[in-house]
Order: C-alpha cells, then structure tokens, then sequence
C-alpha cells in the first residue's frame, strides 16, 4: 500500500469509463482534481501540461463507495463499544467519540473501494446515540469528518429487549419511544437537559431519525411513529419492507438496506428489488463487521443478479447513500466541485470479476494494489 | 344533432358501467343458519356486500352477478370471538421493569405474521382478544383485533379495549425480598405477597382518584387509570380463588368501574354474587389436573361445570381457549363446556355474541345480523360435536380458509 | 345326643351361608341378558334394540332377536349404547416411575411398579377404558417387560389381565449419549447376548454328550430378551424422531422380533416406510400438529391419524392425561373422523386393534360370542361430546356406575356447602 501522506494533490485521470453517476458514462474521458476537489470532468482524453497524470485508458472510474451503515473503526472489541446499555435512553451518546481512524480494521478496509461511512450505534438501545458520517483517511478532521453529528439512533429490535433493564418487551419499548418523544415534545425551556434537546430536535424534524426495522411489524410500527410525531426519518435493515412497500414509498422514507448477501433464499433476496422497483430510496450497508466492507460492491452484485436495475444499484452504492446522509454536495458522484473521492476498477462496477485497482480520498492515493 | 344523440346515449350509459363497477355481492345458501341473535334459519340466504351482512333471511333475491357458495345442507353459523386467544404478538407479553405499566399497550407489538394466526382462522376465530402478559399488577392495555391484515394497525378493530390488571399470584412470580443482599435487579421488589398485590392496587386507584380532581393532564399512567375509575376504559381483572373473587367485586364497587372477571377458576363458589352484581366473566380454559379432584397452583379447586353454574345462576359467561399456542380451540371447548353441564344456546353464545359484548364490538361482530361484519363459519355438522369440521371460514366477506 | 349334633350342624350350615352372604355384596350372577338400545359388536353391524346373553361373564349370544333364558338377570338399557370397553394398547402412567436410571433393564416388570390407587386408573375407568397395557417409559433403552390390566381392583394381581406381555424398547438415547451412542449400546447387548446363548448350547451339548445332567437355567436377567429373541414376546419399539424409524426397521429385519411400533408425532414423516413393512403402530397422543414450510415460511397442518390411514398403516390411538380433549380415546377417534376417517375404522382403533396388538383379542375388543362379556354403557354415540360413560361392566359384573360417582359429582355439580364471609378484604 502506498502512504498518502506527500502524495500531490493536483493529478488528472485518464480512464477507459468514467461512471460519472449522475452524468451518465464518459468513455475515455479525464478528470482533472485540484486540491483534493474535482475541478472538471472531461469527455476528451486531453491532459493539460504539467499535471501528474494517472493513465487508466484500459480502466473503469467510479464515485467512492458510501457504507451507509457501519461499525469498522470503533475500538478494540468492536462489540462492547457500540451499545452504551446501562441506560436505555442514550441520545447523547455520540459515536464519533468512539472512532479510531488509525484502527487495523479502517487500514485494511481501504482496499474495498469504500470511501465514506455512516458510523451509527448499535441495535442494542431504544434510543441509542447520534451518528456521524466519515471518510475513511484524513488528514486532518475537516478531512474526515463529513458529520460530527447525522442523526439519532432509534432501534425497534428484539436485540433493544433486555431482562435487567427497560424496556422488556415489545410493547414496553413503544411505549417508552412514545414517551420519550412526548416528554421532548413537551418539554419547557426553563430546565437545560441536552438528552432532551437532541430529542427535541428529532420530534421538530430538524434532526434525523435512523431508525432500525427488520421485520413487517417493525417497519409498520416504525411508519406509525414517524407519522404520528412528523419524523424526518430514514429506515435501517428494512428486510421484509418488500410486504409493506407502498405504504414506505408513500410516506417517501429512504431505505438503507441490511447487506444483500447474507441471505440465502431466493424470497429473501429478491426483496430489495421489490422494494426499489415501488420506488423507494434504497442505498446498501456492510454493516461491518457483520459482513466486510469489501463485501459491499458484492451485495450490489447479488441484488443485480435478482433483477435490480444496474443504474439503481449504482446510485445505491454512491449517491443515494449520499444523499439519505446529507453529503451529497461533498460525495457520491463524480462531478465538478465534490471531493475527489474515486475508485479505479478493472471493469464494470458491478461484476464480480471486477476488481479494485487504486483508491483515492481527497486526491490522495489511499490505496493501490500490488502486481504480483 | 346526431353528435348530441351519441353524447347522450354516452352519458346515459355511463351510471350503467358504474354501476358494473361496483363491489360484488357474495350470497350463502345453507340448509341451516345459525345467527345466534334468534331462531336458527332453516334454507337460508345471507348476502355480503363490502365485507357485511347486506341481508340474511329465507326467500331473498340473489343479484345476477353475484357469487354463490351453495353450502347445501351443512351449518352456518358466525364467526368465533374469542375473549382470550393465544396472542399473535412477538416475543414476551410482559413489560417486567415495573409492576405498574397501564401505558403499555399490546397492540403496539403486533405481529401480523404471526405463526398463530393460521391457526386462529382455521380453528373458526375470527375476532379475539389480545391482552398484555399476567406478570404485572396493572400490565396495560388490551385490543380487539382479526386476525387479517399486512400491518398491525389493519388488525386491530377496537384499541385500549380493557385495562388487564392481575390479582392472581403471577404477579409475586420471580420478585424477591433484598435481605442481606443488596438489590441486584429490579425483581427486588414488591409484590410478593396477595397483601401487596391489593395494596398497590388500592394505591393505584387512589393516586389515580386525586390526579382526576386535581384536573392535572400531563401524566400518561395516571390519565388512563383516571379513565378506568371514571368507566370509559372496562377493568380486565384476573382473578382465580373465591377469596379473590370476592375482593375483586368489592373493590369495583368501592371505586366504582366497570368490571370484567377474567379466568375466574372459582367462580362457581361466588356464582350468584357475580350474577347479581351483572359482572361478566371470560372464563378460563379449564384444565384437568391429576388426581379428578381438580387442586393446582394457588390451591385453587376446579370444578368442570365453572361454565354451566355459573350460567345456571343468571351470569354472563364467555368461553375461551387460553392464551396458550397449543390450547384446544374454541368450538371444543364449548362442546366440553355443555358435556359438563353448560346449557347449549349459553355455550354457543358463550363463544360467540357475549365475548362480543363483553369486548365492546357487538355492534360489528358475534352474530348474523344485517349490518354486522361478514364474518361467517360453514360447517359439516352440529358446531358442538367433535367429529364436525369448519369447511369454510369467511373473514370481512372473503373467504380466508377451506379445507381441503 | 343326636339333637345337639343336628343343632351344631344346622347352626353351621346357617353360619356359612351368612358369612357366605355377606362376603358378596351384590351377587354375582351366572346368567345376564342385557337388552341394550344399540349394540355396536366392532366386527359386524351395529344392532339396533338386540340382545346379548351372557354366561359365567363369557358372552354367550348377541343379535337381534336373541331368545332370553327363564332364569338370566335381565339389564334393561333401551336407552343406553352398548359397545366393548376401550382398551389402550399402550401407557407408562400408573407406575411410580416410568423410566430407570440404567438404560439395560429388560428384566424388570411394570407388574412391580403399578399403583392400584393411583388416581390414573380411577380415571381410566370413569372414561370406559377396560384393559390397558402398561409398559415402561421412552427414557429407558430396554425397559422391561409390560403389564396388561383392568382398572379396577385393590392390588395387581386382582387388576390383572396378563403378565409379561411385550418389552419395550426405546430409541430415544438417554441421558447425555448420542443416537451414534444408544444404537451402539442396544448392537453390544444383543451381541453380548448372542455370545452368551452360544456359549449355553454350547455347554448343553457338552452335557448331553458326556451324558450329564443339564439343569443351568438361562440367566434370569436376560429371559426376558431370549424370549424375545423366540418370539415368546413381542418388541414394542418407541421412535422419538421420524429418524428412529429406519432403525427400527432395521431391529425387527435383523432380530425378526414380533414388533409394534409406538410413535412421536415427528414419525409421521415415516408413514410410507411404515407401510411398506405392515407392523401396527401407536400413535402418538398428540394427533394434530403445526410444522413451518421452510421455503414459505407458513404453518401447515399434519393430522396424524389421517396420515398413516392412508398410507393404509394399522394402528391404536393413544391418551394424554393432561390434555383437555386428547385424554378420552372416543376424543382421538373423533378428531380422527372429523378429518375423514371412516368412523368403523376409528371405532376399531380403540377397540380390536389395540386389543390385537397386545394380544387380548380372544377375549377383548368386540362383542361376539365366546368373549368377555366387557362393556361400557353408553348415554349415546361413542363419538358423541356429549355421551358419557354410565356403567362399566367386567366379565359379567357392573364394576362403575356414573349415578355413585361421588367424585365426578363433586366435579360437575355446585358444592353444597360454600363457606361464605360477612365481608372480605
């Protein structure tokens, strides 16, 4: 791997396909990137004189890949540091506090062509924290931090069920989301509480709600909640919402999707499709370590294979996941002004025999791989 | 002119196609009907139209276009409400961090792909109670639902149906008293004993009475025990032993609101009290124990005519088939119910109109009436025999179950 | 002189017909006719207001127009069904254990173990069941030697029907061991056995060669199993999973053992293979079950009964005492005719064919002529919910009448005496 530390950051790139995202395919196009930005996308081979040029005219260029739902990053036991289950309200809590850049996971992760992430708490607290949104290399945190604070955690899941503390059981987990959401509904001013000011942001639709749903009741439970308070809010997992699909595109939630490959039967798979084909906003997650974030690309691939439209697989690994995060001025395409985050590819992004060649964060070149 | 001509045949024809348009008409011909509300109705008619009883009687036009199910000379009777039926819920039904939780409502944790659900349909319910777990003192709110629907909320036909409250031990199950040891859980905690169980209660009540005068809204808990007392959410109270029986009329006397005796083991002791106060009774399944004598848990004494005495002096009695997944069904336990002495109108009544009434949905469903929901069973034989199988189970006039 | 002699006689004679009288209460009569509004025989037609004759507790005659002897009791029961009792070919209830803690056990007897007072039979008798073969449990690889009896009388022996009939072995593997394991165990014993039976004739021969007197007996421990090696008994095999079935097969091809299957629900899966072979089988208890497609994730419905009916398998019903309906053989028999099984069918699976498979069908299991005369006396249809059972009648003698049933009454009828409070708390 090439440290990225003194690489320059003014380079041009010449490539066979530039899968632009929003834009369409250049065919032998160049990108030119001044200070860590895309300052054009070219559709003619030609590089100005004097800048670093990076020839991949036999190679595909694609948009950085968006995890839009990930734990890689988060300290020794990954586990332990996700859940803050004393309490089992906890949106104070911020993940960011718990991200290590330098960590093994993040270095290897570089390889996968993943660029951003969605750091989010884990499943294990009703209300478990606020998220953030990060690039996998910076170098400094303006660099890499996209989003100190995305949005509160929510979680409607079994795994939010506890013997020693509250909630215990379903019902009592409802309950005590609806009386969280009341209290910061309610709440007057006079008494400083930053619990119930994130709250209270939630329920003015000023913060976002990610709020984790798997199954059909969960997901009807969660569009009940959203509604009844007015949520800005995005679904997470969101496994079964094929049943239930036209009541989630009618509220118009997006879907950040649990990764396509861990499931095995031919049901389960083709729920994404079903789910992009009535017009929800889907964009995929590794949920690392669950699975790896070099496994993304390959949920994209499998839900193509069941029928996905390439060009919604796509977005759904760049800008859908961009957009549903909120940074889609900075990632998600490859376009004049946002960062230069790009991914050289031996082929088309999504065949399985394609594979990461290079990786670029900002114009640095994180990551390339050795010919043996 | 001739334009015009076109134009008007064109308007003319429009209400017709419209009309063509509209919901179809399903009609059942049987041989009897049983609409439990009157006389059974010997070669009968029922027409369904949107999902309700359009007309039943003897003699009715079918409409040309409608679907007709010919159930010859098999029974027709309405579809079984059950008053306590194993709950199409997801995981545990009990809130456990405290013993007073009257915000939670079961309804929230629906599960419309519950495994139950095929099996409540086939086994004729087609209306049922669904009540939070018996581990807690005032465990929460219940809802009427069907088992039909994609999302919780197209199940449920009746929200905060009743405030389940336990006087049974269950309550004390699994509390401990801290001794020397300092407090590990929250299950170091009262009740543990029947004394505290009617203490909280009482205090309960109380704390509930003051919040309503005080005029105070802000406190969810209180506001729906308010609503208890003041008789617009009905009292679910679980009771086993006379002792507590007893205990349960008095205190629905001393605070005054509207109660319910739910499982109710030993009320054939306190039969006419029960029947003199007018408080309905949802009966528990009735379990045989070892020994005929009928001894269990809580020392309570089981007689299998519960159902038939309690009938006999002048209660409201509903059957149901418990809240356990693997409980026998609800047309065996009212054939049970009448082979142990319940008369056979009360039984059928008993799994039918009553619970209905006593849910608070008889306007809709526990009878064959016009206006009622279509929800209709065709059987092969006389409901209370065991050899007699549901052909036909019609939920919100469709057909949801046929056997093969 | 010869008066004193002639009064002690006399008061002898006068003394034993009273200590005659009153050693029976109620006289047992030589002669019945029971004149009964339905007969259900099991083997023919059903009788519509017939006869059966009976004679020293063996039926004599049954029919329609059956003639009455001048000097037969008659029992009026014009209103009554009158079929043979129920017989259970097959439970571990009524023993103090059911299961040993060694798994090799084949010399004990449930004759050891059955409690008279246990409260099983007293309700066995209420439902109309007249013999019952009570074998060890599932938990005991080779559990011993079975017992059949009536449920009714004060010790074993007067409860006795026959000893020593069928051993039961299991398939179920006990404590922690593996199915790998408990299979293992049952091959080693039976080549301990063969070994062992090999080494006697060997020494028998030797005996009768060198002109001996040979009087070693079989070891005591293991007649049970030579005897069931010579078809002397017959090998009642429980399969807890639909898996257990092929190895079953397998014990009865090798061992040619006389066998009768006893099932889990699980082994309906099995029904075919079951078929194939034609050995009766014991349903389990539990006659319906729910299982999930794996692929649509939907519940389906298996009955049982129906299952094996058409695989056209020959089998008994079973009971379970806990169970609300499922603990009244008429209750199996119903569930089976609700789902399509012809009702002369399901009669005969709680009558003559249980009683087949434990091998009292001489005398038990239908109503003809040179069998027990055994009966319940119906208040209706057996398959009826509402019938109960009104009198049991054993070779001859009425042993339950439902009217002197103090306990059943106390079930069924409002106390009498409810203690009432001035006021409660």
């Amino acid at each position: 791997m090439v440290r990225a530390a003194d690489a320059p950051q003014h380079l041009a790139i010449r490539a066979g396909r530039i899968w632009t995202v929003t834009d369409g395919v250049i065919k032998d196009g160049v990108i030119i990137i001044k200070n860590g930005k895309i300052q054009a996308v070219r559709k003619k081979p030609d590089v100005p004189e004097g800048m670093k040029l990076l020839d991949f005219s036999d190679r595909d260029v694609m948009p950085g890949l968006i995890d839009a739902h990930c734990h890689i990053g988060l300290s020794l036991d990954i586990y332990s540091e996700i859940d803050e289950t004393v309490l089992a309200v906890t949106p104070d809590m911020q993940i960011i506090d718990a991200f290590n850049p330098l960590a093994d996971d993040v270095k290897k992760a570089l390889s996968s062509g993943v660029t951003t992430v969605l750091l989010a708490p884990g499943n294990k607290n009703p209300v478990a924290g606020q998220t953030a949104v990060v690039k996998l290399y910076g170098k400094t945190t303006k660099d890499r931090v996209l989003k100190r604070s995305g949005g509160v955690k929510f979680s409607l899941r079994d795994d939010a069920l506890m013997s020693d503390r509250r909630p215990t059981s379903r019902a009592g987990l409802l309950a005590l989301i609806r009386e969280e959401l009341n209290n910061a509904k309610t709440h007057k001013d006079d008494k400083p509480d930053l619990r119930i000011e994130v709250l209270k942001s939630v329920v003015d639709a000023n913060f976002p709600a990610y709020i984790s749903a798997y199954t059909v009741d969960e997901i009807a439970s969660a569009l009940t909640v959203i509604d009844e308070y007015g949520l800005n809010a995005v679904l997470i997992g969101a496994e079964e919402g094929d049943e239930i699909a036209q009541l989630i595109a009618k509220q118009n939630i997006p879907v950040i999707y649990s990764p396509v490959l861990l499931f095995s039967r031919d049901k389960d798979l083709k729920r994404v499709v079903k789910m992009a084909d009535s017009g929800i906003k889907i964009a995929f997650s590794s949920k690392s370590p669950r699975t790896p974030l070099s496994s993304l690309r390959t949920s994209a691939i499998t839900a193509v294979k069941y029928g996905l439209d390439k060009e919604v697989a796509l977005k759904g690994l760049t800008i859908n996941a961009a957009q549903i995060l909120g940074v889609a001025k900075r990632v998600g395409s490859i376009q004049r002004g946002k960062d230069a985050d790009l991914v050289i590819i031996s082929g088309d992004p999504l065949q399985p025999t394609s594979t990461v060649e290079m990786v670029i964060i900002n114009g640095n070149i994180v990551y390339q791989r050795q010919k043996i | 002119m001739r334009t015009c001509v076109i134009l008007l045949s064109f308007l003319l024809l429009i209400p017709a196609l419209a009309q063509d348009e509209q919901s179809e008409v399903t009609a059942i011909k049987a041989g009897k009907i049983l609409t439990i509300s009157g006389s059974p109705i010997t070669d009968g008619i029922i027409l369904i139209k949107d999902g309700k009883i359009a007309d039943i009687g003897t003699g009715i036009e079918i409409p040309e276009n409608a679907s007709v199910i010919n159930a010859g000379q098999k029974i027709v009777m309405p579809g079984l409400v059950d008053a306590s039926a194993a709950p199409p819920v997801r995981g545990d039904l009990n809130e456990e961090h405290k013993e007073i939780t009257p915000t939670v409502r079961i309804s929230t944790a629906l599960d419309p792909q519950s495994k139950v659900l095929k099996r409540i349909v086939q086994t004729g319910t087609t209306t049922l109670y669904v009540s939070p777990g018996l581990r807690n003192v005032i465990a929460g709110l219940g809802a009427v639902v069907k088992p039909t629907g994609k999302i919780p909320k197209e199940m449920v036909i009746k929200e905060d149906a009743a405030l389940t409250i336990v006087m049974s031990m269950d309550p004390t199950y699994g509390n401990q008293t801290p001794r020397s040891q300092p407090p590990r859980n929250f299950y170091f905690r009262r009740p543990t004993t029947r004394m505290a169980i009617i203490w909280m209660l009482r205090k309960s009540f109380f704390d509930a009475q003051k919040y309503a005068a005080s005029k105070e809204k802000d406190d969810p808990e209180m506001q729906i025990l308010a609503s208890a007392l003041d008789d617009k959410i009905p009292v679910r109270l679980n009771v086993r032993r006379a002792i507590n029986i007893r205990t349960a009329l008095k205190l629905a006397d001393e605070y005054d609101f509207q109660l319910i005796l739910d499982e109710c083991t030993e009320g054939y002791k306190v039969a006419e009290e029960i029947a003199e106060k007018q408080v309905p009774v949802v009966l528990g399944p009735f379990y045989y124990y070892p020994g005929s004598l009928g001894q269990s848990r809580e020392g309570r004494e089981v007689n299998w005519n519960n159902a038939g005495i309690l009938t006999k002096a002048g209660a409201k009695v509903a059957l149901t088939s418990g809240a356990q997944a693997q409980s026998i069904d609800l047309l065996t336990a009212a054939a049970f119910a009448v082979r142990h002495g319940m008369p056979r109108d009360k039984a059928l009544k008993a799994i039918t109109a009553t619970p209905a009434e006593i849910l608070g949905v008889a306007d809709k469903v526990g009878t064959l009436e016009k206006g009622k929901d279509a929800d209709i069973l065709i059987l092969s034989g006389d409901p209370l025999e065991v050899t007699t199988r549901i052909e036909k189970v019609i939920l919100n006039g469709k057909i949801v179950y046929k056997a093969e | 002189m010869k008066s004193k002699f002639y009064i002690a006689l006399v008061t002898m004679f006068l003394a034993a017909s009273v200590i005659n009288a009153s050693a029976r209460a109620a006289p047992v009569r030589k002669k019945l006719a029971i004149k009964a509004g339905s007969i259900i025989t099991i083997t023919g037609a059903d009788i519509r207001n017939g006869t059966i004759l009976i004679e020293d507790g063996i039926i004599k005659a049954v029919g329609k127009n059956v003639e009455i002897p001048w000097d037969a009791f008659v029992i009026e029961a014009k209103d009554r069904v009158v079929m043979p009792g129920f017989v259970l070919a097959h439970t571990s209830s009524g023993l103090d254990r059911a299961n040993e803690n060694i798994p090799e056990v084949p010399f004990l007897s449930t004759f050891d173990s059955i409690d008279p007072v246990s409260f099983y039979f007293e309700d066995s008798l209420r439902d109309g069941v007249v013999a019952m073969l009570v074998l060890p449990g599932n938990n005991t690889l080779l559990g011993g030697t079975g017992t059949v009896v009536k449920p009714h009388g004060r010790t074993v022996e007067a409860m006795l029907i026959k000893r020593y009939t069928g051993l039961k072995i299991s398939l179920r593997p006990a404590g922690n061991t593996s199915r790998m394991g408990h299979m293992q165990r049952f091959r080693r014993y039976m080549s301990d056995l063969k070994d062992y039976l090999e080494e006697y004739e060997q020494r028998k021969a030797d005996a009768k060669e060198e002109k001996k007197p040979f009087d070693e007996e079989i070891d005591p421990r293991k007649q049970a199993m030579v005897d069931l090696l010579n078809i002397k008994l017959t090998a009642f095999i429980y399969c807890d999973i639909a898996a257990d079935v092929p190895k079953a097969l397998e014990i009865h091809e090798t061992y040619k053992f006389n066998t009768v299957l006893v099932l889990s629900p699980d082994c309906y899966k099995a029904a075919g293979l079951i078929a194939q072979k034609k050995l009766p089988v014991i349903l389990p208890s539990q006659l319906v079950v729910w299982e999930t497609n794996e692929e649509t994730n939907e519940e389906e419905m298996k009955v049982i009964p129906m299952i094996f009916h058409k695989a056209g398998v020959k089998f008994a019903f079973q009971t379970d005492t806990s169970q609300y309906g499922s603990r009244y053989l008429w209750y199996q028999a119903a569930t089976a005719v609700r789902h399509g099984m012809k009702r002369t069918e399901a009669l005969k699976s709680i009558t003559l064919y249980p009683a087949q498979f434990i091998g009292v069908d001489d005398r038990l299991g239908s109503i003809q002529a040179g069998k027990e005369a055994t009966f319940i006396f119906l208040t209706s249809d057996p398959l009826d919910a509402q019938a109960w059972v009104d009198k049991v009648m054993i070779a001859g003698e009425i042993v339950y009448e439902k009217e002197k049933d103090k306990r059943l009454k106390k079930l069924l009828e409002k106390p009498e005496e409810i203690q009432k409070p001035k006021d409660t708390d």
